[in-house]
């Protein structure tokens, strides 16, 4: 059923049942209110987003250097581990775990790395205020890739390859920078390359422009029920107040009734941790490691505040190719699709932290509905094609 | 100390919401005496006038509000405090807003970012030697 209906979707673009011999505005169900909203996730793909703290970020020769760190096993204690480990490019940069598998515990759900550059923070916590700070936290985890400074230094030094690429990115021989230096360069080589990974234009991409402009028959190749689900996605079920944008979220950090404990039986502070790591850290946009302590961005890791309503929260993550991502939540709790939607609509509101967010209230939907939302999500992944490079 | 518990002590809260008048980004400073930035009523005749930059305000982007307090048709001033709440939503912001005065009872609210779309309730307090004066208008980006 789930495959069929996904068949549907990724291999007949008109969308067999959308509306064949549907005649007046495939759109007429939605108000303007509900028109505007739509339009308001996208144009797609955006703009390309340069990273002003990271001096490389967009440096051709940078992203290429960092490509191939990304695939580097030896960029880790037991020389088996890359960044590539837990983030397959054939599964959207997630691994299909519910947490990953590392050289220690792991609490967490491998985010996926697609259109990271867009992202304000990084991580399901936000510990990380840059791509290039996310990047290097793995490299000193122990329970991931635990190479650390030293380690990684002396690893970039030692292969003639990867060290010709340092000193043509950074302009001088890593043996001329001290291991913190190399280490951090190292992480922003990887968040460049990163940076250009951006999931490709899905089908909810199509019928949003058709939306735009008026095209009807294009609106009808979007299935009906696709429609009908983004109806409930932007109206009553409300979800896009918090997956809003082109990106579909918000960036920012909500609880949703999910278990407040981990595996060993710790509570998860999420984001009101990731936020005081994020302080403590070296290596935030405000620290010595940084291009660009003073702009925009370097602002709001000055300006965020702790808050009791962090506790427990984590990020709302993009739902862009959220068909791929399985499974879903921080803690890879709910195993597929239909288990996230049927947690929205049973939603135990008992779970839910007291000051945290007060319009999730179960959806109870039924059966029709909760399938045409289903269809909906599955047209914001484009298939099991390569992502596309934006630059 | 948050803005909004200092608000709730405040007795003859300005609750007017909302404003009148457009403001443009490349308007003449705030003025006590007309101008077409926001004009909100509060207290014992005292007057916000106030310009979000952009306005109407970004969604979950950072932008600014410049702010003016006048009583009896001059500035007031005093130490400000401001907060925005979604009040449907029972929640705030994210991020500590920046005030940085501007010079002639003139101040810039930087730093604040409305992260969801839908209603928000601004909250301003000036707190001046002799008097304090709050008032609320509507934000919606």
């Amino acid at each position: 059923m789930i495959r069929a209906l996904l068949a549907v979707l990724l291999v007949l673009p008109v969308g067999a049942g959308a509306g064949a011999g549907e005649t007046g505005d495939p759109a007429a169900i939605y108000s303007a209110g509900e028109r505007a909203t739509i339009l308001a996730h996208g144009p797609w793909p955006p703009a390309p987003a340069r990273d002003p703290s990271n001096a490389v970020s967009g440096d051709p020769a940078a992203i290429a250097f960092g490509g191939r760190l990304f695939e580097e096993h030896r960029l880790s204690s037991n020389r088996r581990m890359a960044c590539a480990s837990c983030h397959l490019s054939h599964r959207a940069f997630t691994d299909g775990q519910p947490v990953s598998t590392g050289q220690g515990p792991i609490h967490r759900n491998a985010p996926s790395v697609l259109n990271s550059g867009l992202m304000r923070w990084f991580g399901w916590d936000g510990a990380s205020d840059s791509l290039w700070a996310a990047s290097l936290r793995p490299l000193l985890a122990v329970e991931e890739m635990a190479l650390g400074l030293a380690g990684t230094a002396a690893f970039i030094r030692g292969d003639a390859a990867h060290a010709a690429d340092y000193a043509r990115v950074f302009a001088r021989p890593a043996a001329a920078d001290p291991d913190e230096t190399v280490a951090v360069n190292v992480a922003k080589a990887i968040a460049a390359w990163q940076e250009t990974q951006v999931s490709p234009r899905t089908p909810f991409d199509a019928f949003r422009d058709a939306l735009a402009s008026g095209d009807r028959p294009a609106m009808r190749r979007y299935p009906a029920a696709a429609r009908r689900g983004l109806k409930l996605f932007v109206g009553e079920g409300r979800c896009s107040v918090c997956h809003f944008g082109p990106l579909f979220t918000s960036g920012e950090f909500e609880s949703t009734g999910l278990a407040h404990f981990r595996s060993d039986g710790r509570v998860d502070p999420g984001r009101h941790g990731g936020i005081r790591e994020m302080q403590a850290s070296r290596y935030n946009r405000l620290g010595p490691f940084s291009a660009d302590r003073t702009g925009p961005r370097a602002r709001l890791s000055r300006q965020v505040a702790v808050r009791h309503r962090n506790w427990g929260a984590f990020k709302v993550p993009s739902l862009r190719n959220v068909a791929q991502t399985a499974p879903y939540m921080h803690d890879g709790s709910l195993a597929d699709l239909e288990a996230v939607v049927r947690h929205y609509s049973e939603l135990d509101i008992e779970r839910l932290h007291a000051d945290g967010e007060r319009i999730l209230n179960p959806l109870r939907l039924d059966r029709r509905a909760a399938d045409d939302l289903l269809v909906f999500l599955r047209s914001l992944s484009a298939g099991a094609g390569p992502p596309s490079a934006s630059r | 100390m948050r803005a909004g518990l200092v608000l709730l002590a405040l007795a003859g809260l300005a609750t007017a919401i909302g404003g009148t008048g457009p403001a443009r980004a490349d308007d003449a400073p705030l003025a006590c005496d007309g101008g077409d930035a926001h004009r909100v009523a509060g207290d014992d005749g005292a007057v916000l006038r106030y310009r979000p930059l952009p306005d109407p305000p970004p969604i979950n982007r950072p932008f600014a509000i410049e702010v003016l307090v006048c009583a009896d048709g001059r500035p007031l001033t005093g130490r400000l405090s401001f907060d925005a709440r979604m009040p449907a939503h029972g929640h705030g912001t994210n991020y500590l807003p920046a005030i940085r005065p501007l010079g002639a009872g003139r101040a810039r609210v930087g730093d604040v970012l409305l992260h969801m779309p839908g209603h928000w309730q601004a909250e301003l307090v000036l707190r001046a030697p002799e008097r304090a004066v709050g008032f609320r208008f509507a934000l919606t980006p």
